[in-house]
Parts: C-alpha cells; structure tokens; sequence
C-alpha cells in the first residue's frame, strides 16, 4: 500500500516561504489565507528572533527557528473522525482530503484540527487574478479547505508544489510505507519528530532537527517513484542513471536526472525552468 | 375539565395581543430576510470569523437546550411519579419545552456555512462523529416534545372540537389510555432529557488534539449557568403566581447541584415533602433546587 508523507528538514529550511507561495499558487488558495505557512518561532512577529543583540550589555540570545506548518495528514486525524457527514476523508494512499460538495460548513474539523491546518471560506474566495493561478477545482463559499498535498499533481506522478519549489531542497515528499523510498530513510536516519506527538494524531509529516539531510535528492517535477534507479545516498555506481534513461525523460530539454552519486544531490545539474 | 371556559388563558387575541404578535411575526421577517443575506455574503456578514459573535450563538444553543431539558423534566417527572397535584403544569411545560428545542436548533442554522447540505446528516452521517449524535438526539427529542404535548392536549382539542385532534374522540376510555401512554412517554422523555445534555456534552468532550478548553469540564461549567435559568422558566411555567416565591428564595443559593442528572431524586423529595407537608404554589421548584 502507498502511504505518502512529507519529511521537511527544518536545519535546511531558509524561512523564504516559496512552499507557502507556490502552495497558494498551485491551489488557488483564496485571498487572506494560507493552507501552508513558514511560522517563526522566537518573536511575536514573522521573521523576527526572541532574546537580545550581544551589544550595549545586551544578553546576546538571539534565537530564532523556522516551522513550516500545514495539514500534517494524520494517521489517526482527528478531522476525519469528527466530519459528520463523511466529507473529510483519508484516501487510500494516505491524503487527507475533503469533499467540497459534501462539506456542511460546520468547521467542527476546525475545531478538532490542533495544527490549525484548515482555513474557512467565510465569504466568496477570491484569487489574483480572478480566474486564478492554479488548474485545481474551485471551492464555494462555506466550506472548509486544506493542503491536499498537491494530490492533483501526485495523482499525475509529480511533488507537491511546496516540494518542488523549495530551494532549499528542505522538503522531501515520498511513500513512508516503501523502506527504499527517501522519506522512510530520512526517518530511519535521522532524528524527526512529528508535531504535537502527545496528541496521538500520529501526522504523516515528519521533521527533521539537530543534523541536516542532504535534502530532496532531485529537483525535476517528477516523483521519486518516478526516479526509481537515481538513488544517491546510497553507494555504488548502479545508482546513475543509464543512458537509455537520460534519453527517455530527455524530452524537457534538460538532464536534470543524470545525478551523479558523488554530486551534492540536491543541487540542479540544470536549472529547471519551473514545475510546469 | 375540558368544556370549562375560565381554564383557557386568552381566549382570543385583542388588540394588544394582535399587536405584539404582528410584532413577533415582523421580528421573525426581519431574522429570516437577515439569514438570507447571510447566505449570499457568507458567514463573515455575522462577523463569524470572531470568537465571541460566534459564540453568542453557540452560548444560546447550550442555553436553550438547557432550558428545554428543564420543561420536558419539569413536565415528565410528576407524570412519571404519579404526583397528581403537578401534573396541571405538564401542558405548559411541554409547549415550553418544544419551543426552546426549535430555536436551539435554528440557533445552529445561522453558523452552518452551507445549510441547504444538511440532509447529508441523513444520507451520509458519519457515527464517530459526536456531532451526529447530538444532530439526532435533538431531532429525536423535538420529535418526543411534540408527541407528548399533543397526547397532553388531544382529548381536550377533541373536547373543544379543535381539528389539531387528528381525529381522536374525547371519551373516558381513550382518557384513560392516554394516561397510561403519559406515563410511559415520561418514561422516556425523562432519560431523553439527561440524553440530550450529555451528548452535547460530547461534542466538546471528544476533540483529542485539544487542550482544556476542549474537554467536557468546560460543559460541566455551562451546566449550572444554563439550568438555573432553566429552572426559573420552569418554575415560572409550573406554578400561577410565582414571582413572590422567586423573589422569597434567598439569593446567593444557585448552587450547581440542580444538575439535571439528579432529577430523579429529587423528584423522589418532591413526593416526599408533598406527603408531609400541605400542598403549595411553588413547591416543587423550590425543591427541585435546593433539596437537601
């Protein structure tokens, strides 16, 4: 069975909010809200640290951290239970996603939801431009909505978009359910944690802290699963790519496959010219 | 009992009453046509998105709940402990009861994004849900209410020729039955009533990735401030002249043990103090809060 998850290495993550942007982006995400956000951690306000400057006898603690926070897809998720009507629902590879022509509006998810994960059409949405930036279905006014990480672009094979447009190569998307995929390594290598893990929603989305991961280890907008013989955290030269391989996916103008194992993976051979 | 004219209160509107209820229908216009933008603007033309503008709402469901519980209880339990001094009121507190039930459930309406979905509660009602529940517990006791206050008035209705009677004769076997069908409605409507309290409690009580807030001891501090008005009401309902005895009661004593779930016993002390002492205006209010 499929079980997508999310890792995001937090020791990567720059705070540029490109995964919020492009995440309003790809969705169409009305004005006003975010299904994805980069929050500060340390000050009261966005990009601004806690603690003192190391001048004039100031403490010197200055400390800031980046929490990049959207539906974190829970195993057990509190969202799904509570939907009266069944509109919220896990998919059977994992998503937790909503119908929009069942929801009542009744935001009792909202309420169930600890991550704040979920924003409400409280009025007609609107995007900029009006007929939007993204090819997702549209979403009436009084009903609920929520990251589905991109399940319209991993129904087609690719990343969410918050994955592919992070330059920081901080967002790893895979299949935690396939020991040889870069999510289920990542977790096994390094030390990640899942938010509020107390809460027992067991998320989906994992964090990596304390030592940084070489990051997503490829920057086409194809899905790993697509990749499957680019592998380069492990050893060996079996894991570059063949010729024959170069040549079929050499249809987007570049060879941004041909990962050499010894390359710093997450760094373009070619720099793309966008997720689509 | 039925035929005697001076039992009715208002035996037909005069001008003040027509005025105040020309009143009452032009409130509800104005609600109706205010629901109505709602709708099209969208939830923020109530400033829902605002903690307390949405909590009124909310805060006036669990209150009229409460207040429903308390006339449905206030009317069943004599019924059910055969306190034939009591059961004059039981008409009136039903009426009350459904009354409340009805604009608890409007109250709902307002804070649903897309209302005209609702039936999905029917067609795809999801059972983990606590939502779901208090939907059907509601419906459930509406449904009770109404039943009950027409088996309370049918043969009197049929007495006076009412068409609301359905059909059913006024005779002294169908009065004798209806009692024995009272008793057993207030069988049910008194565990339908702590039913309905306590699944909306779940609602609150369920939300495992919350804090406090979200936990049922925040139901459990709306209790008494909801049942003491409840019990007001109630009271208000059941005896004629109750105001000297609301003002008697010395203040200070709304304590927060009239929780409905005690009902039962109290009921018991209702009885008991009825045997032992002479019978007056007030009593089982006074009882029912503060026995001992």
């Amino acid at each position: 069975m499929t079980n997508y998850g999310l890792v995001i290495d937090q020791e990567r993550c720059i705070g540029c909010q490109a995964c919020a942007v492009s995440c309003k982006q790809e969705n169409n995400v009305p004005m006003g809200q975010f299904w994805n956000r980069v929050l500060t951690e340390g000050g009261d306000k966005i990009d601004t640290p806690s603690g003192g400057y190391p001048e004039d006898g100031g403490s010197g603690s200055l400390d800031m951290e980046y929490q990049p926070t959207a539906c974190q897809h829970c195993e057990n998720a509190p969202c799904v239970k509570v939907c009266p009507v069944n509109a919220t629902y896990t998919r059977d590879d994992g998503i937790v996603e909503i119908d929009y022509d069942k929801c009542i509006g009744c935001r009792y998810c909202m309420a169930a939801c600890p991550y704040n994960a979920r924003v409400f059409n409280w009025d007609e949405p609107e995007q900029m431009p009006e007929e939007g930036t993204g090819d997702v279905a549209a979403r009436p006014q009084g009903v609920v909505e929520k990251c589905t990480f991109c399940s319209h672009r991993v129904d087609e094979g690719l990343d969410p978009a918050c994955v592919v447009n992070c330059p920081a190569d901080a967002r790893i998307f895979g299949d935690l359910d396939d020991e040889g995929s870069t999510v289920s390594k990542y977790i096994n290598e390094y030390e990640t944690d899942q938010l509020l893990e107390d809460r027992g929603t067991d998320p989906k989305t994992h964090y990596i802290s304390g030592e940084m991961s070489p990051g997503r280890p490829q920057t086409s907008d194809k899905m790993e699963s697509e990749l499957d013989d680019v592998s380069p955290w492990s050893d060996g030269a079996e894991d570059v790519p063949s010729d024959a391989d170069g040549s079929d996916s050499g249809d987007s103008g570049g060879s941004h496959h041909s990962i050499e194992s010894d390359a710093d993976p997450h760094v373009p051979a070619v720099g793309s010219g966008g997720d689509d | 009992m039925a035929a005697d004219s001076s039992r009715i209160a208002i035996p037909a509107f005069g001008t003040k009453g027509r005025l105040w209820l020309g009143l009452l229908a032009a409130i509800m216009v104005a609600g109706l046509a205010a629901w109505g933008y709602q709708l099209t603007t969208g939830l923020v033309a109530t400033g829902m998105r605002n903690v307390f503008s949405w909590g009124l709402y909310i805060m006036m469901f669990v209150l009229f709940v409460g207040l429903s519980a308390g006339g449905l209880i206030i009317s069943s339990a004599p019924k059910f402990f055969h306190s034939h001094r009591y059961e004059g009121f039981a008409r009136l507190g039903v009426l009350v009861s459904l009354a409340c039930i009805t604009v608890a459930g409007l109250l709902i309406l307002p804070d649903i994004g897309r209302p005209e979905r609702l039936y999905q509660f029917f067609t795809s009602p999801d059972f983990r849900s606590p939502m779901v529940w208090d939907f059907g517990i509601v419906i459930l006791y509406g449904v009770l209410n109404l039943w009950y206050l027409w088996l309370l008035t049918r043969r009197d209705l049929a007495a006076r020729g009412s068409r609301l009677a359905l059909g059913v004769a006024d005779t002294d076997a169908g009065r004798e039955r209806d009692r024995t069908l009272m008793f057993w409605t207030a069988a049910l409507a008194l565990p339908t009533a702590v039913a309905l309290h306590s699944v909306t409690g779940w609602i609150f009580a369920t939300q495992i990735g919350r804090g406090d807030w979200f936990s049922p001891s925040s139901h459990r501090c709306s209790s008494p401030r909801r049942s003491s008005p409840a019990r007001a009401v109630a009271g208000r309902v059941g005896t004629r002249r109750p105001t000297h005895e609301l003002r008697g009661r010395p203040r200070g004593t709304h304590e927060s043990r009239e929780d409905t779930r005690h009902l039962p016993r109290a009921s018991r002390s209702v009885l008991a103090r009825g045997r032992a002492t002479a019978p007056r205006l007030g009593e089982p209010l006074r009882v029912l809060g503060h026995h001992q």
